[in-house]
Formats: structure tokens, sequence, C-alpha cells
């Protein structure tokens, strides 16, 4: 890592240093559970004001470093530090205090909202918690936050089945924000709603994130939105970070092999452009958590491996200089950022 | 004779208060060999035309109430289910969106090979294990003689949406519908089995009717689109000239939804207000009226009808808009720019 650690600190108003999160998964025919490493030794620092996107597929251990960052899952091992609080050592009362600076998003908007409880109740209900207000001062606060992210201040009455999967989405979000949070991970806000009504939740919270300067980690798994809003990405698979840079860096210069696969996965809505394309289309799938390959962990799925990859873990490294990280024995040169999109997306 | 053709038809699920009209008039055509794409989002009736054709509506949940499925002439609608159970596997055969709950889970994929080869083709249970092992390799499963003996749950995501389009597969059929099969999967095993399906339909020259909400999947594999919209197809076009030259509002609109990693960044989304109107209470007008930003008087009053905005003798396209009839005819957005969508993100 070139960057110093000093402007690090100055910047990140979050700090996760190898976070490990580990789940008991039961083995038929064994009495004591396997362990099944989720999250293995992530490093990740969340500068203040930034939107942060965290990509990978399914399994890849996003959502789990989500939880854990909020303390929701508790890490095996691994620190957490939270505007120079330490969150993995914390005491209940006193998480529980941090609990309003840093909120959740969700991804099921049917799921994570409770039925019998009317939308100003629920959007109320973290300020019962975390304000000392008054029940008038609740109620404004639930109006003016539902306001915020475009709901009628009119429907804080009416109950979640009346509504529909987008404004759902905007209650969570209210919820959010109600207790004014200076950090927010959204964890696939988008992923259940259709193309029209995504692009007005992420809309929503592009404006909420420029009016507010929140600081956001976004978790997805589509790379098209994720670049659209996000300053900096972080790319996992099997539980680690392999790659992490600037967005617009990350996604003309990709140098980690998978980074590359990833990008080249997504189609393009343009059949001009799709019939050009040539793809790099990667073989098989990924490997069980439960034993994952040694050495680097793509490498079962890479094109590029060698035997050293098999031999040896790859570290988060900056080839180039600056914040762009890779963890890679063979990482792509950097090439010229003036690069047509769709090749970087395309060639190999 | 085109392969499949849908005329006007109509399906209906039974509601809580009386019925709503999940397909209203659709009509579309197949040619052999042929890929072509039913687009829209959740709730359109994209899924509900598929079911149709298949013959998978039954009362009293549901029923088709008018229209033809004419398969290679016959009418799908008016058979017997004898008759129509001859025409699934070897005719018709389809892939679903969730592999986990359309395979038998207490079956090994073995036998579920085996068992439509057996049904369909008459082959001995030998012949059919024979043919299973082919097709497996077919859809490049590794190591498929002992794969046979394994159960779904022991496979993953992609290896099982393999196995369905192998067992879709196994009885040669002229025309495959697949219905969202990659949406619960991840993008680099997406572009896995999408990649082999294009290789597949290209090989055995099967027609493809790719049911998706998914504009990407579209361009790379459609030669031919139909947008459908509340239940009607609002546009249809050749794959390029819908995403160069759209005519609907409604397609702007879908286009203009999604951020493309091949074009700059910047620039905001430009997403459709509103929400799709329930099936139970459609406006009177044009169904896409309440949501669209260049609505006139005329579009509430009365319904739209599909017609051909633009044809040259070898293509066409048509669209269900008033504004984009012709200028003569009052159309006030045929005159405008097609790309509204385009213009910010230009690369």
């Amino acid at each position: 890592m070139t960057e110093s650690p000093v402007t690090a600190s100055e910047q990140a108003l979050l700090r996760v240093r190898d976070l490990a999160v580990d789940f008991k998964v039961p083995v038929r025919g064994k009495l004591r559970p396997a362990r099944l490493r989720a999250v293995s030794g992530v490093d990740l620092d969340v500068r203040r004001g930034e939107i942060i996107g965290v990509v990978g597929e399914s399994g890849c251990g996003k959502s789990t470093t989500g939880r854990a960052i909020l303390q929701l899952l508790k890490p095996t091992s691994g620190t957490v530090t939270f505007d120079g609080t330490e969150l993995t050592t914390l005491g209940r009362g006193p998480m529980r205090a941090m609990r309003r600076r840093m909120q959740m998003i969700f991804q099921d908007p049917y799921a994570s909202l409770n039925p019998r409880m009317s939308i100003g109740e629920l959007i109320e209900e973290p300020l019962l918690v975390h304000a000392d207000l008054s029940a008038a001062g609740r109620r404004a606060k639930a109006m003016e936050t539902m306001q915020l992210v475009g709901l009628s201040a009119q429907w804080h009455e009416r109950y979640p089945h009346e509504f529909s999967g987008g404004q759902r989405q905007r209650v969570g979000i209210a919820r959010a924000l109600v207790s004014n949070p200076d950090f927010i991970v959204a964890d696939e806000p988008v992923s259940a709603l259709d193309v029209s009504v995504q692009a007005q939740i992420v809309n929503l919270l592009e404006q909420l994130q420029e009016e507010l300067g929140l600081t956001m980690m976004f978790i997805a798994h589509d790379l098209a939105v994720v670049r659209h809003l996000c300053d900096r990405i972080a790319v996992m698979y099997l539980g680690t970070v392999v790659e992490v840079g600037e967005c617009e860096d990350m996604y003309r210069r990709p140098q980690h092999p998978y980074t590359k696969a990833l990008l080249s996965a997504v189609p393009i809505p343009d059949p001009l452009v799709e019939t050009e394309r040539q793809r790099v289309i990667l073989t098989g799938d990924v490997p069980s958590p439960l034993s994952p390959p040694s050495g680097c962990r793509f490498r079962t799925r890479c094109w590029k491996a060698q035997e050293i990859c098999a031999v040896q873990e790859p570290v988060l490294t900056s080839a180039a200089g600056g914040g762009h990280q890779v963890a890679c024995h063979f990482p792509e040169e950097p090439g010229p950022m003036d690069q047509p999109l769709a090749a970087v997306a395309g060639d190999r | 004779m085109a392969l499949l053709e849908v005329r006007d038809l109509r399906t209906e699920f039974r509601a809580a208060r009386g019925s709503v009209t999940a397909v209203d008039g659709v009509s579309f055509t197949v040619d052999a060999g042929e890929t072509v794409a039913l687009v829209g989002e959740s709730g359109c009736g994209k899924s509900a035309t598929a079911q149709s054709i298949m013959g998978l509506i039954v009362p009293p949940a549901g029923q088709v109430t008018g229209g033809q499925v004419l398969f290679e002439g016959r009418d799908l609608v008016r058979l017997r289910p004898r008759e129509l159970r001859a025409v699934r596997g070897k005719g018709i055969s389809m892939i679903f969106q969730d592999p986990m709950t359309s395979l038998n889970p207490v079956l090994t994929v073995g036998r579920q090979l085996t068992e439509t080869l057996e049904l369909h083709l008459g082959l001995s249970r030998r012949a059919a294990r024979t043919r299973a092992v082919e097709l497996l390799e077919m859809v490049r499963i590794p190591a498929a003689e002992t794969r046979l003996s394994s159960y779904p749950h022991q496979l993953s995501g992609g290896m099982r949406q393999r196995v369905m389009i192998a067992m879709a597969l196994s009885c040669q059929p002229r025309l495959i519908l697949a219905d969202e099969i990659t949406t619960a999967l991840d993008v680099t095993i997406q572009a896995q089995i999408l990649e082999l399906l294009r290789e597949l339909a290209r090989e055995t020259r099967t027609a493809l009717l790719l049911i998706t909400h998914d504009l990407g999947v579209v361009a790379g594999m459609a030669e031919r689109v139909n947008v459908m919209y509340a239940g009607q197809i609002v546009e249809r076009a050749e794959t390029v000239d819908l995403f160069h030259r759209p005519q609907m509002p409604y397609t702007w609109g879908l286009l203009g939804s999604v951020p493309r990693l091949d074009l700059v960044r910047g620039g905001k989304l430009r997403p459709i207000a509103g929400r799709p109107p329930e099936l139970s209470e459609m406006p009177p007008g044009c169904r896409f009226a309440p949501r669209c930003a260049h609505v006139r008087d005329t579009c509430q009053g009365s319904a739209p009808d599909l017609v051909t905005t633009w044809e040259t003798p070898d293509r066409g396209q048509l669209t269900r808009c008033w504004g984009m009839r012709p200028e003569s005819e009052g159309g006030w957005l045929s005159t405008e720019d097609r790309h509204p969508y385009l213009s910010t993100e230009e690369s």
C-alpha cells in the first residue's frame, strides 16, 4: 500500500482492517459443524462523503462485509474503526448509541417493513431509540424525512401493503435517514425493483448524497448501476477484495482478470455493440467457500493462472501508485485512460 | 407460414372481484430458426403469454378467453390435453426462470432426462441413458456420465439451468420458450448460459422465444423484439431499430432508465414517472398515458392500435402511440428527435 497511513486516516470515516467472518455450517454425518469463512482478510477505507460500491457475485461476501461493519454480525477477527471509535470491542450500550450514526437500507422492501405498522410509525421508530424528541417532534421529523425521499407527508397513516415496491423502498430509505446518520450501508437497494422504478431510486440516492453529504457503502451486483452512482469501487470474489480503485479507473483500466471478466459479462443494451464485442467468458462456477482454492481464490477460473497462483495468495497492492489496488500475481498493464469503453470491456 | 403465430391472444385470471385481463389482444410471430424477444417489466403479461402458448394456464385460476396460438398451422388453444402433450417436448419446449423449482428434487438429473426421452421419443432405458449423456455434454456439463446420478440440489444454479436447457433440447423441438432464464443467475454465469443458448440455437436451428426484462440480454440475443406494457404489445421492431430508433415513449423510458457501461459516465438517469397500472384499473385510453411525458388529450380519450410507423420493403416498425402517427394524422412526436435518451450520454 503506497497510500500513506496518515492521509488515509484523515480522510477515512470508516477503516476496516483484516476483517474476517466465519459461519458454522452443519455437515452431514459429522457432529461438529464446519467453518465457512465468508469474509477473509478484508481491508477497506471509506472516505467521508463518498459512495463506495462493493460488487461481486452471490456468495462473494459483500453483504456479510456490510453487516459485519455495522456489527449486525459479529466479526470473527479484524477491526472496524468508525470515526476513531473501534466498533468490534464496543459494549452494547455505546454500540447502540453509535447505531444512530450508521444505518442500513435493505434489499427487499417487502420483507423489511413491519406490515402492522403505518408508514409514519415505521419512519418514526428509529427516533424512539435514537433521539430525545417529543411525540410531536418525532412526527415532524418523520414528515420532513418523508418529503425528502419523495413520499407525500399525508401518507403517514397508510400501511406498507398500500404501496408499490419503489415507494416501499423510499420508506426504507426514510427509516435509514431519519436519525441523521453519517454512514449508510445500502445492501442491493434496487435489485428487487423494475428498471423504470430502479432508476427513480438511483436518482433519489444520488440526490440525497449530494444534499446531505452522506457517506455510503452501496452493495450491488449490477455493475452499470454501481458505476453510475459510486466514486470508488471494491470488487469482491469468494470473501476477499480483489481490486479497489476510483470508479472510472476501474472500469476503463481493470487490472484484475476477474474484474475484467465481470465487466465483459454485463450485457450492453445496444445490439451493434453487443455483436461486435469480444467477451471474456469464464469457465466453471465459483468454488465452494467451504474449501476455497489454495493461493489465489480466482485461479480455478482464471485464464492467466500459473504455478505461483496455487501456492501464494496475492495481496492487495498498488502497482501503479495511487489508490488503485489489485490482488493478482499477473495484473493487467494499466493502459491509457482514453481507450473507448466498449473495447476495454470486451478485449482480453 | 410462420412457425408460431399468436393471434389476438387474450388471457384472463380470476381476481378478488371478477377477473383481470393479463394478456389483452397480443399478436406476434416467430419464424423457424429465429430468435424473438418479448420484453417488459413485471406484470406486463410476458410470462402469461408464454404460459398461454404452452397451454399452462389452467382453469379455474385463469383461462385463455380469446385468440389463437397457431403452431405449424395448428391452433394449440383448441387442442385436447393428449394432443397438446404431443406438441410439448417435440414441437415446443420451455425453460423456466428458476431451475430449482422446476426440477423434481427427489429424482436424479439422469432420471428426469431419461423420463422425457422415454415418454416423448419412446426410447429404451439404455438408449435414453446414452442420449442423456450426450445432452449433458452438449450443454457443456463436465463429467456428464457421473452427473446423471446427481440430484438437483447438488448442482449450482448455472449447472441446473444447463440441465434445464438439456431437457428442453432433448426431443429436438422446433421452438423453445425461455422465460427469464438468466434472471436468477450471476452475471458471469448468465454470460455462459446465453453464449451456450446462442450456439445451440444456431447449431440445431431451433427457434427461440426469449422472455426477459433485460434490454441488454435482448440486444445480444434477439433478431426481433416485441415490447409489452400492461398486457399489450406496444412496439415491435428489428432489434437494431428498436435500440437505435425507438418509437414508443415507453421504450424511450426503458432505455433511459438503464445506465450503460459503454458510454461516458455522467448525466442523470431518466426514469419513467409512476408505475404500471393495476390490471384491474386500466386507463381507458393509452395505457401508458398516465406515465407519459408527451401525453395529450387524445391519449386519454381513446386507446391507440399497434400500427406501422415506418416501413421499407424488408423491414418496419409498429408502435401503439397516438403521438407517433404520421404528422398528417396529428402525430406530434413523429418529427421529434427519436433518441432523447441518448442525447447526454453519447460516447
